[in-house]
């Protein structure tokens, strides 16, 4: 049933989003904001949801946590969790999935954390709602928590405001909260991107031995392929709504199978050429709703006007694993180049 | 990034410059009042930027680079003139600028001008791209009123945009757009010095590389100088000739871009660099990340040996 078990450990999937569709509704509406967006994520592992701005990341990982803004409606598809589909949940049941079995980690700490607050609490109430814990069952194990994501002076930190830290070390209370109560998934939506890189290679370093020493499975929000090259297993590039591709993390950066994937491999600038005019993709991601009937990376795509490109673009298998919706690539009709080769 | 690579690399100082001149700043130092403390404590000091000497020569691009709280920002608008430095010079084309004011000053600022960060924040929404591109011209009585569309034209289709976007406003634009008529107006008057405080911050990675095209086609065919402040290692690699890498107000690196990250010599850069992400998991899963000891001193506050950075191990 779900294509991904294959190159995985026997067993489901944590985490199945299966044709996922997203609506905007209402007056003005938009069908297909996102469109037929299928991934997996296995235990322990750690998957990049990379594109631009608008391509449908972050509207993709709230659904998963039920936490779709208002007017935003799940049109199609499937979420399911362990086995269980999210979707039919009952708002309570949702509730309970949410901070206990999938935590989650958003970009600017400082509105995340409750600023009037103290770090202490917000951990512990994590823990007293989920698990029914005691106050001072809870607390003390909120001092753990603190240590374990590597927050010098934990007793006294407890005590603190938000703003009383530094934006990495709001960045660990967040974590820290999210994992409260040993969630298997944590959802991270460009959790380093505010933070400077020294701070960034420290909160991947918290996460990935988060991941080694307790098996926690993250699903990583990102627009920066260094940090996808540094932390991740497998990518699913989206590009205006949909899945463009699917790959191991070594065979997307060696081999992407989609054009749109290819060109942002080549956008980065390349630390052997400086100084050199790198290629840009034309144009920009369209607004949603007006996105194009056939393929929706067409416009943009220095490998489009072809008649396999007018049609709407079915996701398809490769040989080795990976997944692609581009017709072309799919036929064998079009090679990319492989590699850092421009 | 890792390799030392042998290759010869053109010095910056050696690259052909279309313009003459050079921007010296010499012992650069800015402070920051902090607000009275708790409990009525006596005031501190943010000691923002300390004793900092720069040079730009004609031509050339140079990258600072440093984290948050660096001072990168601050030097940047030191040496733009924005901001006076308590003690130091800056010096343009052998004329000490650093106290000018008045009418001398206005005079000054056409040479140099600014881009900043956020392309949403520094253009008045209310205003069409015209007006935002050509008010420079207009404020320096370069043109009259009338002529303010047909220069905003010539300013926008410089930097690569339709010139029919000269009548829409701000918000009919997208990110990279908009921060290409910021360019736009920051080239109107000329300038000899270009400062770009994170020019691509703010911006996707393809359109990143827009920008990054752009500002390398204008120093490429017009010779501009071009400071770039980021904390972004990439761009400034992919740019600048030379780097200065700054940590706690002061320069604690600087040499030719490609020396400066091939051997770093300082504990802080190699720091820095060790921790920029390779997009390549093959590179970067082999590499090993130089971790600091010991706690950032606070700015406000630091130590004797101030400036310097913690003790590296690997």
């Amino acid at each position: 049933m779900n294509p991904e078990v294959e190159h995985a450990e026997p067993g489901d999937p944590l985490l199945a989003v299966d044709g996922l569709t997203i609506d905007l509704t209402g007056p003005g509406g938009q069908p297909g904001l996102v469109q037929d967006v299928t991934f997996a994520v296995h235990g322990g592992e750690s998957v990049a949801l990379i594109g631009e701005s608008g391509c449908g990341k972050t509207m993709t990982a709230m659904a998963v946590l039920g936490l779709l803004p208002a007017g935003f409606r799940v049109t199609g598809g499937s979420i399911r969790f362990q086995g269980r589909d999210l979707l039919a949940c009952s708002e309570r049941e949702k509730r309970s999935v949410r901070g206990r079995s999938i935590g989650a980690i958003f970009q600017e700490p400082m509105s995340s954390l409750n600023p009037t607050m103290r770090v202490g609490d917000q951990i512990a109430e994590a823990r007293r709602l989920h698990l029914r814990e005691h106050r001072k069952v809870a607390r003390r194990r909120a001092r753990e928590l603190l240590d374990r994501v590597g927050i010098p002076n934990a007793e006294r930190r407890l005590d603190s405001y938000p703003h009383e830290l530094s934006g990495g070390m709001q960045q660990r209370v967040m974590i820290a909260s999210a994992i409260a109560c040993d969630p298997e998934l944590v959802l991270a939506d460009e959790p380093t991107t505010a933070l400077d890189v020294t701070i960034q290679a420290e909160i991947l370093e918290l996460l990935r031995d988060l991941r080694r020493e307790q098996g926690i499975a993250v699903l990583l929000v990102t627009h920066d392929l260094g940090v996808v090259a540094d932390f991740c297993d497998r990518v699913v590039a989206m590009y205006a709504g949909s899945v463009v591709e699917r790959s191991g993390v070594e065979r997307l950066f060696d081999r992407p199978a989609h054009p749109y994937t290819r060109a942002l491999l080549d956008a980065i600038p390349q630390t052997e050429r400086p100084r050199t005019v790198l290629p840009v993709i034309r144009g920009r991601v369209p607004p949603a709703g007006q996105f194009p009937p056939g393929c929706r990376f067409e416009p943009r795509c220095a490998h489009g006007g072809h008649d396999r490109c007018l049609g709407p673009q079915q996701e398809a298998s490769l040989a080795d694993g990976r997944y692609t919706r581009c017709a072309r690539v799919a036929d064998g009709d079009l090679v990319l180049a492989e590699g850092g080769a421009r | 990034m890792t390799d030392a690579s042998a290759q010869t690399r053109t010095d910056g100082r050696q690259v052909a410059a279309v313009a003459a001149g050079s921007l010296q700043a010499r012992g650069l130092s800015k402070s920051f009042p902090l607000s009275r403390g708790f409990l009525g404590r006596p005031s501190a000091h943010v000691r923002a930027v300390d004793d900092v000497d720069l040079d730009v020569t004609a031509g050339t691009t140079v990258g600072i680079v440093g984290e948050s709280g660096s001072g990168k920002s601050t030097l940047g608008r030191l040496v733009s003139l924005l901001e006076r430095p308590d003690s130091g010079s800056v010096v343009l084309d052998g004329q000490d600028v650093t106290r000018l004011r008045g009418k001398a000053l206005s005079a000054l600022r056409p040479r140099l001008q600014v881009v900043f960060q956020d392309p949403f924040g520094s253009l008045d929404p209310t205003k069409s791209v015209a007006h935002a591109v050509a008010e420079p011209l207009l404020v320096h009585g370069r043109i009259r009123r009338s002529g303010m569309l047909r220069a905003a034209e010539e300013l926008v289709s410089r930097v690569g945009l339709d010139p029919g976007l000269a009548r829409r406003y701000p918000e009919q634009l997208s990110g990279g757009q908009r921060q290409r008529v910021c360019i736009a107006r920051a080239l109107a008057l000329e300038p000899w010095l270009l400062v770009a405080d994170e020019p691509t911050s703010a911006l996707d990675l393809s359109t990143r590389s827009e920008i990054l095209n752009l500002l390398l086609g204008l120093q490429e065919d017009t010779g501009q100088s071009i400071l770039l402040v980021s904390h972004d290692f990439a761009t400034v690699q992919h740019l600048a000739h030379r780097v200065a890498v700054m940590y706690l107000g002061r320069i604690v690196e600087e040499g030719p871009t490609q020396e400066v990250v091939g051997n770093p010599l300082h504990p802080y850069t190699r720091a820095l660099l060790s921790a920029v992400p390779v997009p390549d998991p093959a590179v970067q899963r082999t590499r090993r990340r130089i971790v600091l000891h010991g706690d950032v001193p606070n700015p406000a506050n630091p130590r004797p040996a101030a400036g310097s950075a913690p003790g590296a191990v690997r």
